[in-house]
């Protein structure tokens, strides 16, 4: 496990893969707040000003956490942020489908004819939080834009995984 | 390790709030969006979609003479008896125009059918909803459970 946790190929692909899913996941609700609002609001979890505000700021968090993630920088924190996120969602998604709602997820898009909440999302999202959790571990800073503009290792890479 | 990641994840989330507020505001979207935000206007629709009611509730209705007794089944079956002033409006030739002109959206519509073996009832007041009417109801258990009340009927059954 240790040297998958070392492996800069492995980690890199890792990073473009989960990356690119929140930067992409992200376009669509920065768009239209308004959409992703109704969509959280579908849910049935939280107040209106609540699935408001988190329609406002949560789109950023995975835009940036996923950039984070794509090219190397902030990287602990925003794989932290995102395995925080797919927790979330697969939650939100779990206690859907317990209580037989029949809502479209409004996880990549917010039309609410395609993507309904299945137990397959459920699975999709516990494998993307186990690659982002892995992300998180990962202790090679190969192919970081961290690394890049220091021209060294990031401080804390090298520590042994706790 | 932990407190790198929890500094870096701060910094992500104090940026996400700037850039979410900021930018909605220069947008004009979600809470400053000048029409009333979706989610509002989606419990509104929620409060307004149609209910069943029971055949109790569809009589008291039907006394109170304000609403509209919509039959979804084929004409036919119209022709052969149905709730007293009822309009028939089969499914199959729907036309959401020519009923809103011949009805006020205002008013109190009670789609039904034959009984609890057909669907039309609710599709039918799906669409009128659709229509723009906001004041749906959906007699479920339909012409069957009201025949059985012997409520009010008018027609000519062969």
């Amino acid at each position: 496990m240790k040297s998958l946790l070392a492996n800069g190929y492995l980690v890199l692909l890792t990073r473009i893969f989960i990356g690119t899913m929140f930067v992409v996941a992200s376009v669509d609700k920065i768009a239209d707040a308004n959409a992703f609002a109704v969509s959280i609001a579908n849910y049935k979890l939280s107040p209106d000003a609540l699935s408001m505000t988190v329609a406002t700021v949560m789109p950023w968090v995975e835009l940036i956490s996923g950039l984070g993630i794509l090219f190397g920088v902030v990287l602990r924190g925003s794989s932290l942020l995102a395995a925080l996120m797919l927790v979330v969602f697969t939650a939100g998604v779990i206690s859907a489908l317990l209580r037989g709602l029949d809502i479209s997820c409004g996880c990549f898009t917010q039309d609410p004819q395609v993507g309904k909440v299945s137990w397959l999302k459920v699975a999709q999202n516990t494998g993307a939080l186990l690659l982002t959790l892995f992300l998180f571990y990962s202790n090679s800073a190969k192919f970081t834009l961290e690394e890049y503009l220091r021209g060294t290792r990031p401080e804390d890479v090298g520590e042994s995984a706790p | 390790m932990f407190r790198r990641a929890l500094r870096e994840a701060a910094f992500i989330l104090l940026a996400s709030t700037l850039f979410g507020f900021g930018i909605t505001a220069i947008y004009s979207k979600g809470f400053f969006a000048k029409e009333k935000p979706a989610v509002t206007k989606l419990r509104r629709l929620a409060t307004l979609a149609p209910r069943m009611i029971s055949a109790t509730e569809a009589k008291a209705q039907f006394d109170g003479g304000q609403a509209i007794f919509i039959d979804a089944r084929h004409e036919f079956d119209y022709k052969r008896g149905h709730i007293k002033g009822a309009v028939n409006v089969p499914l199959n030739s729907f036309n959401a125009e020519h009923i809103i002109a011949t009805i006020p959206r205002d008013r109190v519509v009670i789609a039904y059918c034959d009984g609890i073996e057909c669907n039309s009832s609710i599709e039918l007041a799906g669409r009128l909803y659709d229509a723009g009417y906001s004041n749906v109801k959906i007699f479920f258990s339909g012409w069957q459970d009201w025949t059985s009340n012997k409520y009010p009927t008018e027609g000519s059954p062969k």
